[in-house]
Formats: structure tokens, sequence, C-alpha cells
């Protein structure tokens, strides 16, 4: 039987009248979107609070285990909405893992988060369920970098995965330049992924996956930029969706247990593959203004809703 | 049987290794740097530098629990591809997380020292009126223990939190039981146990420790603690029955003498008692393989 501390707590605390929201905020959020969410959720929910990660207590015992933030206790919330990212692994898997436990609704779950912020394990995922990728690899030693190479051939992306963090990416063109990042990667204890690359047009294509919904940006990247990446001075909007988009965003989602992400997929041979999925993406709002934020709490409030009428029945 | 035993060292894996020949088992020892996966088209491969794992039916893994982000993957494709291995997919994770292995032991009533962990040391004093003291407070860089102290009182607890001057993830705060610790090597359902006492709060090495006989509840407690991390193999370390930490490597030197145990024996011993699964789980590979190979002749339908 799932066991919190809350089954306790929840009787002592005001009942809360209508669906309620926390969202559980990154120590590196963005404060536009948290107070876009905020604006938002305020609409649809009759309570919403904001909860930096950093600021959570988390309580175990013989009795269970519970999140409090300032005496309040956070399970009493029928939606947790938890936008984390790698920087907070140390206390984002524990306040996954009871936030599973507890009878709240939350978009993205445990495993969700461990594969998203390790480049390898969602290539892994994804392509043993037959969904289109890149061909990757993963090793600890970097003696294993010529090896490698032959699966990928030259050029391809290396990214280290540092302890629990990924720490950037780097476009590999030759044996030299591989020596000279190898040299470095040999002082650290580091895990090393590697990524055949993918010589796209200058855009990608995010999908945002929202329940059933997907949203589609066409993101274009600096000139000179072989990353269409918004934070580095590229552009973004939305587009039509193609069935094949549709169907790898929201089967990439369903494979790795999340109901908002974002799968971000590149044309390799004519055919779309995942390039990488987001736990907690960027709703691009220069370009888009509210629409992303507006379709995220939307859906949350459905399910909060439910999870309201099932409490009721309760 | 055929296994394969992934060490991070040479001189970790040969003991086991011996066990494994003695009782008849082709055993193979393999560095775990010397392992590549590699994922393309609609599968994942794990490629062996001068091996092949085709070779092999079972692993046994034995690396810190810090690697967690390299061997979680590996653990994934060889759970999948029916090998059978010590630690279960998502045992590296649990065990690389101080706070997210008690979360998940409270969570499955496994008995834990009462704990609290905050991101933030600002009001730190406040959050330890949940808890009673001595506490252990132990600060965190990433996931690894920086520094730990006990703390019998608020005063002790904030001027230690107030002495950290570097960039760190959080606090914990346990519950401090000065009483004996009682280290235990778990294999499947066999526990062997030395007691360690404590001296002005240090605890003894193991060589120090002595033999002890675990009460039927505490090893209740810690067989129930390994099943919720995942790990056939394990370190279990009690206090007063309560579970103080877990991890999948183990060190078997001084357990097998105060123990007067062969405890590489009855490893050896336990991964015979899984050979029917093993086989069944071959069987059930090469039905795969035959399905994989009709799936793409014209019969290719009736396999999908």
């Amino acid at each position: 039987m799932k066991k919190q501390l809350t089954k306790t707590k929840t009787q002592k605390e005001p009942k809360i009248v209508g669906p309620s929201l926390v969202i559980i905020s990154s120590k590196g959020a963005k404060l536009s979107t948290i107070k876009s969410l905020i604006s938002e959720a305020q609409k649809k929910f009759s309570n919403v609070l904001v909860v930096p990660i950093n600021k959570i207590q988390i309580q175990t015992s013989e009795q269970g285990a519970g999140l409090f933030y300032k005496g309040k206790n956070l399970l009493c919330f029928d939606v947790i909405y938890p936008r984390v990212s790698s920087k907070d692994f140390f206390l984002a898997e524990s306040v996954l893992k009871i936030i599973e436990s507890s009878d709240s609704y939350s978009p993205v779950s445990l495993k969700s988060f461990h594969m998203t912020n390790h480049k390898f394990f969602t290539s892994q995922i994804l392509s043993n369920k037959g969904l289109p990728g890149v061909t990757s690899t993963f090793f600890i030693s970097s003696k294993r970098a010529q090896m490698a190479v032959s699966e990928t051939g030259f050029p391809f992306v290396m990214k280290l995965i540092s302890g629990f963090a990924g720490k950037g990416v780097v476009l590999i063109n030759n044996n030299d330049q591989m020596e000279s990042i190898l040299d470095a990667v040999n002082l650290f204890e580091e895990f090393i992924c590697t990524q055949k690359f993918i010589k796209g047009k200058n855009f990608d294509i995010r999908c945002y996956v929202i329940g059933n919904l997907v949203l589609t940006v066409k993101r274009t990247s600096k000139k000179g930029d072989w990353r269409a990446n918004i934070s580095r001075g590229g552009s973004a909007q939305l587009i039509n969706p193609t069935p094949e988009m549709i169907s790898i965003a929201q089967n990439a989602a369903k494979e790795l247990g999340m109901d908002i992400c974002a799968v971000d997929l590149m044309q390799h041979k004519n055919k779309w593959v995942v390039i990488e999925v987001n736990f907690m993406p960027g709703p691009f709002m220069k370009y888009l203004g509210n629409t992303i934020v507006h379709e995220w709490v939307r859906y949350l409030s459905v399910k909060g809703k439910k999870v309201q009428n099932e409490e009721t029945k309760k | 049987m055929r296994v394969l035993v992934l060490a991070e060292k040479k001189k970790i894996a040969e003991n086991f290794v011996k066990a494994f020949l003695e009782k008849g088992i082709t055993a193979k020892y393999l560095r775990l740097s010397k392992v590549m996966l590699v994922s393309k088209k609609d599968k994942t491969e794990i490629k062996l530098v001068g091996s092949n794992i085709d070779n092999f039916d079972a692993v046994f893994l034995q690396a810190r629990s810090s690697l967690a982000p390299f061997v979680e993957p590996l653990l994934e494709e060889l759970t999948n591809q029916g090998f059978y291995v010590n630690s279960k997919k998502g045992s590296y994770y649990l065990s690389d997380n101080e706070p997210y292995t008690f979360v998940s032991l409270a969570i499955n009533n496994v008995k834990t020292p009462k704990t609290l962990t905050s991101g933030s040391g600002k009001n730190i004093e406040r959050v330890s009126k949940n808890i009673s003291y001595p506490l252990l407070v132990k600060s965190f860089v990433g996931k690894k223990a920086q520094q730990a102290i006990i703390a019998n009182n608020g005063k002790e607890l904030n001027s230690f939190v107030k002495s950290i001057k570097s960039d760190i993830e959080g606090f914990m705060l346990r519950e401090y039981i000065d009483e004996p610790v009682i280290s235990c090597i778990v294999v499947g359902d066999e526990v062997f146990s030395v007691k360690r006492k404590t001296k002005d709060q240090v605890v003894v090495p193991i060589d120090k420790g002595e033999y002890y006989k675990l009460p039927d509840s505490d090893k209740e407690n810690v067989l129930n603690a390994t099943k919720v991390i995942g790990l056939d193999i394990a370190k279990v370390d009690l206090v007063k029955g309560r579970v103080i930490s877990i991890e999948p490597n183990i060190n078997l030197k001084n357990f097998n003498k105060i123990c007067s145990a062969d405890i590489e024996s009855r490893i050896v011993d336990f991964y015979l008692s899984k050979e029917n699964e093993i086989k069944r789980k071959s069987i059930f590979s090469e039905l795969k393989d035959i399905r994989s190979i009709f799936s793409k002749t014209i019969f290719g339908r009736f396999f999908k």
C-alpha cells in the first residue's frame, strides 16, 4: 500500500476548495516562465503555489515520506508540476519519488526525469521501442573512443555526463579534434556519449506534447550555428505538424512516461528522427506568447478536476 | 552457466571468478571500462573489448554506486536481453543518492531513522524542530556527502551550516542513534552480520568487529531493504534495527573471517539457484531470435 505522511497531516490542514496546483521550480528557473504560469494558472486553479525545489523539506520516518514548504503539506494539492532540471538531481529524485507515491497528479515521472536528463538513455529507450533516433554510443573510458567512431563515423557530437549533469556538447570533425578533447576528458571521471552528427538544414522541429495535443514549432538557428537553439539567437514559429511528427512525439512521450514534454526532431534522409526529449521545456514566449503556457495550464486543470472528483468519491 | 564478472578492477573481481571456477562454472572477468553501449535503429548492443556478451548467461556486477549514469543504461540492456544480474534496474540510481534511498525505504515500510532533507541551510534550525537531537548532519556537493558532524543542539547545527562556504546541493539531518552499527552482507535471503562498536561516536572498522546473530525482525527489515533497492547482493548497515545505509559494492575480506563463512561460495550457490530462471530466459531469447528472422520474411505479418 502506498504510504505518505500526507495521510495523517491532511486532516489538520484547511481544506482547499477547487483544484489546487503546486509548481516546483528549478534552481535555474526562468522568472518570465514562472510568472506566466502563475498568471495563467490563477484563471483555472483556486490555489496556486510556486515552490523553489531547494526550499522544500523532505521528511522520512516510519510513517512514510512527505514534502513540506513553510509548514504546508505539498501532497494535499491536486496537481504537482515539477519543472526541474539535471541541476536539481540531488533533491529531484526524492521529490519525484514521493509525488509518485501520492494521490496528486503529476504530468511527469521519476523515470522520465532519469531518462531525459541522460542523452544516451533517451536514445536507448526510444531505439529499443522502434522510434527513429540517431546512432549513439556510451562508455566510461576514453580508450573506447575509436570503437565509438567505428559506429558513428565523423563528424559526431560528443556530450560529457559528469556525475549527474550534462556538461555541454562538442562537435568533432576528425581524429585530431577528438584527441585534444579526450586529453581533457582523461583528467576527470566522465561518462562519454557520442552521437552521429546529423547535418540538417538550418532548423529543427520542437513538438510540445500536452496530453493528446501536439503543438509544433519550427526553430531556426542563428546563421553559422549548428544548434537550432533559441537561447543562442535563433527564432521560432508555430507550424502544422505532419502525422509522422505527431506520431513520433506522442510515442516518445508515452515511452518515457510523460504527459507534458517537448520532443525535438530533425530531418535525416527524408525521415524525422528524435534528437532530444525535454523534461522542462521553455515555452518560447518571445515568439509564441502565452500559447504553450495556456495549453499546459488547461491540461493540468482538467487533470486537477479529475483528482478532485476522485477525492470526493472517496 | 557462463558468468561475466564485471568490476572496476581485477583485484575486486578475482576472488569471485575463482569461486565460480571452483564450482565448475565458466566465469570471466572484464573491466567495466571495456564495455560500450551502442544504440541504433531499433536496438541497443552491448559491446565488450576482447569478448562477446552472447558468450554469457549471467552477469555479476561490482561497481561503485557513483557510476550510476553508466551502470543504469547497462542494467536496462542486460535485463531486457534476459541476463540475470545481481543488481536490478534503478538500483544504482537509488543507492547513489542518500535522501532518495531513505525516501524509497520509508515509502516501502523499511525501518529507518527519521530523516529531513533540505536544499537550503536557511532556517535549518526551524526545520530541525521536526526531529530530535542528537542529529547526524551531512552537507552534499552533487550527490556526494561533503562534510558530516553530530550536532547535539541547535547552536551546533547552526554553526556547522554557517561554516560551509562552498556551493552545496543541500543538507540531510538524521536522528543519530549512539549504538553499535551492524554491518550485513546480503546474498539472496542469507544475511552475514558483524557488530561494530562505536568509540567517541566513531564506528570501529570492520576488522575490529565481532560476529553477530541478527534477530529475525532485523533480518526481515534488511531483506526488505535490499528488495526495495533492487539488490540481490548488497552491504547493509543497521543501527538499532534501522537501516542507515545500503550499497551494491561488497568487500568480503573481513566478513568471511569474522562470520567463519565463505561468502563468495554462497554467492556462487545463489547464482546456481538462478540457473532455471536463466535457462528459461535463454529459450525465450531464442524464440525472440526466430521471431525476428521470420518477421523479415514474407511471413513477417504473423510475427509482429
